[in-house]
């Protein structure tokens, strides 16, 4: 049997989903497939025995097993992997993020949700604090708002008036300003010390904990707008300018956003991949496509996919991100280091307690760690519906310039030092723990399909990045569709289709005041 | 913390195999409208519905939640069983139309009383509930599509008998000719009305940890601190005191 379609989409994660979503509410025809059982492919939210499977599918191969195409993929992008510790019980009660992430409140990302209507199925948390990490047992935290600043016995006063000079500059329209001029591509930190006469330690908390930079000598300009774009989030939803979403965040908007896409009409099928490439083409549409698995036979015009093309030229340079997923069932505290006490007196011991929040390691705040690049610590628990009361999601996640390197041997000594800001007094295994290393790969695109292109993992910036791609993909999906219709003597509208058409009121919230 | 103005939010879904008459049930009750068989599709555009009611004195809103067609090839997400507090187990009949439709590869779970088939699936149905939502959630089959007595297949008593065994609550329903349907409701949201542990706010609520039981909070917005982005403010007045 035929199943007909305008687009097949190849791939749920985040923007192929976003866009899955864009495209049905626009009229068209989707089917989505999916090769993993599970939604959200790299971007997906799993439990602890799911993400057991996850990576021991991706390690090291079975005797005679033939890894499919996509499988043969993936072993090429997340490789040393490794996991030690014992599954909690209760493993469903864990939302596990292949993608940690952190959303900017005002954003592409936010505004994507709300538009899609995918903001009402679900909640956020507010980030509740982000600290550099000090010491063994101490953090510095991290100013949320400008009175924190002004009180900050930290700061001389001539510091905060050179600070606040400088967040009048970059709350504005810096571009074209005489401060910035020539001087885009300076690495950051040098940007700061020498334009705006800043003391090199708060000048690399602003690196670090407001720009969220790697390393020091990332240029000015995408940090300046990053910085921009953070402030002017803070206040929208609480003093923090990100939030957490959720059960595990970025995948379980992926399931709202295929929802949404499958509420439009269009069809899910997860677990099968293409058995072959398309032919085309044909008398009503381009391609016919097979699935593994599937007696159907799928036609449509386009085909739009996220996964990696099989072919073996996609590995280019190694670079990646280790990173960790580690289970606590201690709280962390942030203890301030002494010059950070507030002055009137220590607040209780709850308040330091920490249910949502980032850790930052500068380079070379850690003996045996990175002396170039900076790691960070997501924290996430029970606030945040991502783990069961009286335990803790740790995330760690370091850009890897030598991916030969094991991503337990990167990520280890933070581990540990995380584990000493715990509650005990003395340092705690996790129960659960598990390392891998995210390969950047480039894919070339083939047999005509579209490449939906790879988010960044800058976790501040990934779900912003994905908004932004699934719009540029629906505008090009669009306009090669249109192409197509106008081949065949079909009229277009003229005006162009917006990315997200007005929410009818149906089931809405807004409704529900008059009891 | 007070409940707010005493409201009761429920959110209840609706699971069952494809055609069997899911959103024309949710149709009938929440729009009082029935689309005949040459117009009803697969579903298309059905997401929640927003139902009010009186129950046992309080008052309660209903969010009924549509499967969006995504039962078919069993690719129900998993988010949508978060939260859930009452379930009804679709068990209607598959109409002429949809016994082709070739999307139809996997007939898991709603029954029919027309349609032995769709009532022999529903145990399939009932292990995807225990992956993902708590054994107290209540539950209820429908057997729809009672104006089709004629071709009726599954008697009343053969249903009545599989709900007692499955801990559920029965009725069978037409959602063309409205009998039944509004019935069905009330039951589920009484029986979650005798059920305070589904609905009392969390802090009062014992840990959740049964075996493979998955949270069985009211509503994601009942832990504090949670951010709804519909709202204009953040519903928590305890945000960040640092």
């Amino acid at each position: 049997m035929i199943m007909d379609s305008d687009v097949v989409l190849l791939g749920t994660d985040l923007p192929s989903s976003i866009l899955a979503a864009a495209l049905a509410k626009a009229g068209y025809k989707i089917i989505h497939v999916d090769p993993n059982d599970y939604y959200g492919g790299d971007h997906a939210t799993l439990n602890v025995d799911e993400i057991i499977s996850w990576a021991n599918l991706r390690s090291a191969p079975a005797e005679n097993e033939r890894a499919n195409d996509y499988l043969a993929a993936q072993r090429d992008r997340f490789v040393s992997i490794s996991y030690r510790g014992t599954p909690p019980p209760a493993s469903r009660q864990y939302s596990l993020s292949l993608s940690p992430s952190i959303i900017p409140s005002v954003g592409p990302l936010i505004s994507t949700l709300v538009d899609s209507g995918v903001s009402r199925y679900g909640g956020f948390k507010l980030l509740e604090k982000v600290a550099l990490y000090h010491s063994p047992g101490f953090v510095q935290n991290v100013p949320n708002t400008k009175e924190d600043i002004f009180n900050n016995r930290n700061i001389s006063l001539i510091d905060k008036r050179r600070l606040m000079r400088f967040f009048t500059f970059v709350s504005g329209d810096f571009e074209d300003k005489a401060e910035l001029h020539g001087k885009q591509s300076v690495p950051f930190i040098e940007f700061l010390i020498s334009t705006f006469t800043l003391e090199r330690s708060i000048a690399e908390t602003i690196v670090f904990a407001l720009a969220f930079c790697s390393s020091p000598q990332e240029p000015a300009l995408p940090a300046l707008k990053r910085v921009r774009h953070y402030l002017g989030s803070s206040g929208r939803y609480g003093p923090s300018p990100f939030l957490v979403g959720h059960y595990g965040g970025l995948g379980e908007l992926v399931q709202g956003f295929c929802r949404v896409s499958a509420v439009s009409g269009s069809t899910y099928i997860l677990s099968h991949s293409p058995s072959s490439t398309p032919t085309g083409p044909l008398a009503r549409r381009r391609y016919s496509i097979s699935l593994t698995g599937l007696d159907e036979t799928i036609n449509c015009d386009l085909l739009v996919s996220s996964i990696e093309s099989p072919e073996p030229t996609s590995v280019g340079v190694a670079t990646g991100v280790a990173r960790c997923i580690a289970i606590i069932n201690k709280p962390l505290l942030f203890v301030p280091t002494e010059a950070d006490t507030p002055p009137e007196g220590s607040p209780p011991a709850m308040d330091k307690v920490v249910d949502t929040a980032l850790i930052i390691f500068p380079p070379s705040v850690l003996p045996g760690g990175s002396e170039t690049t900076a790691a960070h610590v997501l924290v996430t628990g029970e606030g945040s519906m991502s783990a069961p009361k009286g335990n803790w999601i740790l995330y760690l996640s370091m850009p890897l310039a030598d991916s030969k390197v094991s991503a337990e041997t990167v990520l280890q000594p933070y581990l540990e030092a995380t584990l000493t800001l715990a509650d005990e007094g003395h340092q705690i295994e996790p129960t659960f723990s598990l390392f891998y290393t995210q390969l950047e790969c480039s894919s070339s695109a083939h047999d005509g399909r579209l490449l939906v292109p790879q988010i960044t993992t800058l976790i501040s910036e990934c779900g912003d990045s994905a908004a932004v791609v699934a719009e540029e993909m629906f505008r090009e999906t669009v306009r090669a569709l249109d192409g197509l219709r106008r081949e065949r003597g079909i009229e277009i509208a003229e005006e162009p289709i917006p990315f997200w058409p007005p929410l009818e009121g149906e089931g809405s919230n807004d409704e529900v005041e008059d009891w | 913390m007070a409940a707010q103005n005493s409201i009761i939010n429920c959110k209840l879904l609706l699971i069952g195999n494809s055609s069997v008459g899911k959103s024309s049930l949710l149709m009938r009750f929440s729009d009082e409208q029935w689309l005949p068989e040459d117009e009803a599709s697969a579903t298309i555009g059905v997401d929640f519905r927003v139902h009010k009611m009186e129950v046992k004195g309080k008052k309660v809103k209903l969010s009924i939640w549509d499967t969006a067609g995504q039962e078919r090839f069993r690719t129900i997400t998993s988010s949508y069983y978060r939260g859930a507090q009452g379930v009804i187990l679709g068990r209607f009949r598959l109409t002429y139309a949809e016994c082709d439709n070739l999307t139809c590869i996997d007939h898991n779970s709603v029954y029919d009383v027309s349609n032995r088939e769709t009532f022999e699936a529903l145990p399939r149905w009932y292990s995807e509930l225990e992956t993902y939502v708590s054994e107290s959630v209540v539950k209820i089959i429908v057997g729809n599509k009672v104006d089709k007595e004629f071709s009726r297949q599954v008697p009343t008593s053969e249903g009545e008998a599989f709900a007692r065994r499955m801990n559920s609550l029965f009725i069978e329903t037409s959602a063309k000719t409205a009998v039944g349907v509004g019935e069905a409701f009330k039951e589920v949201a009484e029986k979650i009305i005798d059920t305070p542990e589904l609905w009392a706010p969390v802090t009062s609520q014992p840990a959740v940890g049964s075996a493979g039981g998955n949270r069985t909070r009211t509503n994601d917005n009942s832990m504090p601190g949670s951010i709804n982005l519909n709202s204009n403010e953040s519903q928590s007045q305890d945000g960040c005191a640092c």
